[in-house]
């Protein structure tokens, strides 16, 4: 069932959209064609650059097997604790399910502080005792790092997948079979392209961070990439490099699009009914239920452990008011700004026509592209005569914020407009005077919780934005994030503990909302699929 | 033999089956007939332990199965179970879904049903290459093939033609009669529910007044 959205003559509201649509090409995909035009020309003067060096594909290889072991072991507590997290059918636990989501857009060197942190406090007891102590370091400690930071993303990726599996399918099993042999061989299989697609992001995610390698002292392809840019300020160069890994991730996303297009757009509901696992299987589950609360309470206690007194927090905040204060509007702008764009793009990706597959896959590839080469791409796109004013000014990096998350913001909203029941527009097309008053009066109210949603989450990602930030922030401004991440390469101190923590606070404050406009929404609309199976729509 | 003492269920806040007993005894048919919405599926699957009651409790071969609080996994009651739906495994071909429910894998028997169901053409393909009369017949045949001593059968004839349906209704008597269990049987068709069982139950659908 499609939602209409043709024009039988162009309306104001038609021209608005295609300024939507051309304004979200321009702001999303301008930095990348700026640079693969700068590209073409340096390539043709120096065509050496494109063949990779022993030195950088011996780098991408080991940046894949990082990638690859995160993303396995990943997928593997993710699905554990989806298992349980998914039997969680009613009252207050069903509500708690999708809590953890809130910490998904905490920025992975927040992580990388608590474990370092907690490990070396750890240590410390260790070596008092005789024993030898631990530290993270780095391949292990950026592995392990990188999974606790995508952890939330695997475990919400895993129940989707679980929810996607018809329920007479399981229920057919169930009477023939025990669970566990229910579970390996009809719920895996049939999971199985999504498990594929989840894999593939949380492997896309390890790829394209920098940020808790470098912390760790380990190289990978993505830092070379910003470590090119900072040694020879050319743009074009570190495109260069950076196109193998932008091969790889792209791939990745466009095998994935189908999946995630399944993912995003059915909810079935499981049914209750208490399941029979064997012991080996609950231990295992109980597992990964540990170190997922490990997870959270690292984060956590670590953070505030190192905080110091109320009066040290007091002092930080006071001492980053102007970063403090420099974000938050930057990031309030972003959730803002990037939303009719979004709502155009949304509009255009849940058509069930051609250009409705077209703008899915514009929509997602921009996700394959690692944080850095946005910025460079900012500086190449901006960087010209043209608009010599913008450039070097604080529009710099709410520009680079907006080509990062208006295609986030355009997939929560898509997944919002595919559940408007059609009727309810039909039903207002009978009555109506004029487009515009349909829009202001049925599609806007209708949309408002998911436009929400699409703020806050582009909000909670935006204040731990660094890759992008990093190259565009002008000179003499800083964000909270900038401000941490320097911190962070001189050790942990009260400081960087408070600003992490504020962050953190921050973060889970707008996933919250976000949550709470998503459910909002839900009971909006009481289940439009029973309405529609009662009554055979 | 099953029994269904006072069962209550609840479908959130509303109402589904109040104050309900049954009972089913060995080598015998029973019928169910009611309009739609009235609780027919779900009095099977209570029985087959897909839903927990909300008040009284379901005993099979006199032991207790289901209560509030908890209930015997499906698998460990013998219970075939046709849906409304024909719910076949879409990554399974016809015969492994057949054979998905015999324990030693039992070839013979996966070969028996599918000639009783007129499906040995189809054996290796997957559900979304059948048609929807096909799709029951595998149903069916993949509901029958572990001889469970109780079967639960949810309007399994649905898109058959008259001659198929009572080629179907034949071996479903013949199977209950081999196993000499129970079968209960839920349709909105006089004519098969006369072929199967004099004893025929109606339930009204239940509202809160
Ligand atoms: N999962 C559910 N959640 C809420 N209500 C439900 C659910 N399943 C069934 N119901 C409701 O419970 C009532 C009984 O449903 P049931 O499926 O048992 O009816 P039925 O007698 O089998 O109907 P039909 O002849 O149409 O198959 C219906 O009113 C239905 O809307
Ligand atoms: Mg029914």
């Amino acid at each position: 069932m499609s939602i209409p959205y043709r024009y039988q003559h162009r309306s104001p509201g038609s021209y608005l959209h295609i300024f939507g649509l051309l304004a979200f090409t321009f702001i999303v995909f301008g930095p990348l064609l700026s640079l693969v035009v700068d590209s073409a020309g340096y390539l043709a003067s120096e065509p050496g650059q494109v063949i990779p060096t022993e030195r950088s594909s011996g780098l991408l290889f080991n940046s894949i097997a990082l990638a690859f072991c995160v993303a396995a072991g990943g997928m593997i507590l993710g699905v554990m604790i989806a298992s349980v997290l998914w039997r969680w059918q009613s009252g207050r636990k069903h509500s708690l399910r999708w809590f953890l989501l809130v910490f998904a857009p905490i920025p992975p060197y927040v992580h990388a502080l608590a474990w370092s942190t907690s490990m070396s406090y750890l240590s410390d007891i260790l070596v008092r005792f005789g024993l030898p102590g631990i530290s993270l370091q780095g391949w292990s400690g950026s592995w392990w790092v990188q999974l606790m930071a995508l952890l939330p993303i695997a475990v919400g990726l895993s129940l989707i997948g679980f929810e996607s599996v018809e329920v007479t399918m399981i229920e057919a099993a169930r009477l023939v079979r025990s669970d566990i042999q229910v579970l390996l061989r009809v719920i895996l299989p049939l999971m199985a392209p999504m498990l594929a697609a989840s894999t593939g992001i949380l492997f896309l995610l390890s790829l394209v961070d920098y940020s808790v390698p470098s912390l760790f002292g380990l190289n990978v392809y993505s830092l070379e990439i910003f470590a090119e840019y900072g040694a020879t300020n050319q743009p074009s160069s570190a495109f260069l490099l950076a196109l193998p890994e932008l091969f790889i991730t792209l791939a990745v996303i466009l095998l994935a699009r189908n999946a995630l297009k399944d993912a995003v757009q059915n909810q079935v509901r499981s049914r209750a009914g208490t399941y029979d696992w064997p012991l080996w299987f609950t231990w295992l589950q109980r597992f990964a239920i540990i170190v997922l609360f490990l997870q959270i309470s690292i984060l956590v206690l670590s953070l505030v452990s190192s905080v110091g007194t109320g009066k040290d927090l007091a002092l930080t905040i006071s001492m980053s008011r102007s970063e403090i204060s420099f974000t938050f509007w930057i990031c309030i702008a972003a959730s803002l700004i990037c939303l009719p764009f979004a709502l155009a793009a949304a509009h255009e990706m849940q058509r069930k026509d051609w250009r409705g597959t077209v703008w899915w896959v514009l929509v997602i590839s921009p996700l394959a592209v690692p944080a850095p080469l946005v910025g460079i791409g900012m500086v190449s796109l901006w960087n010209r005569p043209l608009w010599y004013e913008l450039y070097g000014t604080s529009a710099m990096p709410l520009l680079a914020l907006l080509a990062r998350f208006t295609p986030l913001a355009a997939i929560v909203l898509m997944t919002q407009l595919r559940r408007i029941d059609p009727l309810l527009l039909d039903a207002a097309q009978v009555f109506d005077t004029h487009p515009l008053r349909t829009w202001f009066q049925v599609r806007l109210p209708l949309m408002t919780p998911g436009l929400m949603a699409a703020a806050f989450i582009t909000f909670a990602l935006s204040i731990g934005e660094l890759g992008a930030t990093l190259i565009t922030v002008p000179p003499g401004r800083g964000t909270l994030t900038l401000k941490i991440y320097n911190y962070l390469h001189y050790g942990a101190s009260e400081q960087v503990a408070g600003l992490c923590l504020m962050m953190v606070a921050i973060t889970l404050l707008a996933g919250f909302l976000a949550m709470i406009m998503l459910r909002g929404w839900s009971r909006l609309m009481p289940d439009n699929r029973r309405i529609r199976e009662d009554t055979g729509i | 033999m099953i029994q269904i003492n006072d069962v209550t269920k609840y479908y959130r806040d509303v109402k589904v089956i109040e104050h309900f007993s049954l009972e089913v005894s060995d080598h015998t048919s029973l019928v169910v007939l009611g309009p739609s919405g009235c609780g027919k599926t779900t009095l099977l699957r209570l029985i087959a332990g897909l839903e927990i009651p909300d008040e009284g409790e379901i005993y099979i071969n006199g032991s207790l199965v289901s209560c509030p609080g908890w209930v015997l996994p499906p698998h460990r009651r013998s219970i075939g179970f046709v849906f409304q739906t024909s719910a076949l495994w879409p990554h399974m071909t016809v015969s492994q879904n057949i054979r998905f429910g015999l324990h030693s894998g039992n070839d013979g028997r996966v070969q028996e049903m599918l000639t009783r169901t007129g499906l040995m053409e189809l054996a290796n393909r997957y559900p979304s290459q059948i048609s929807g009369g096909q799709a029951r017949r595998v149903a069916l045949a993949r509901a029958l093939a572990p001889e469970p001593e109780y079967l639960l059968l949810d309007e399994p004839l649905t898109n058959l033609d008259p001659d198929l349906k009572q080629e179907m209704l034949t071996l479903i008597k013949e199977t209950v009669a081999n196993t000499g269990g129970s079968l209960i049987y839920v349709t909105h068709d006089a004519g098969e529910a006369n072929h199967i069982s004099e004893r025929i139950i109606e339930i009204k659908i239940y509202r809160d007044e």
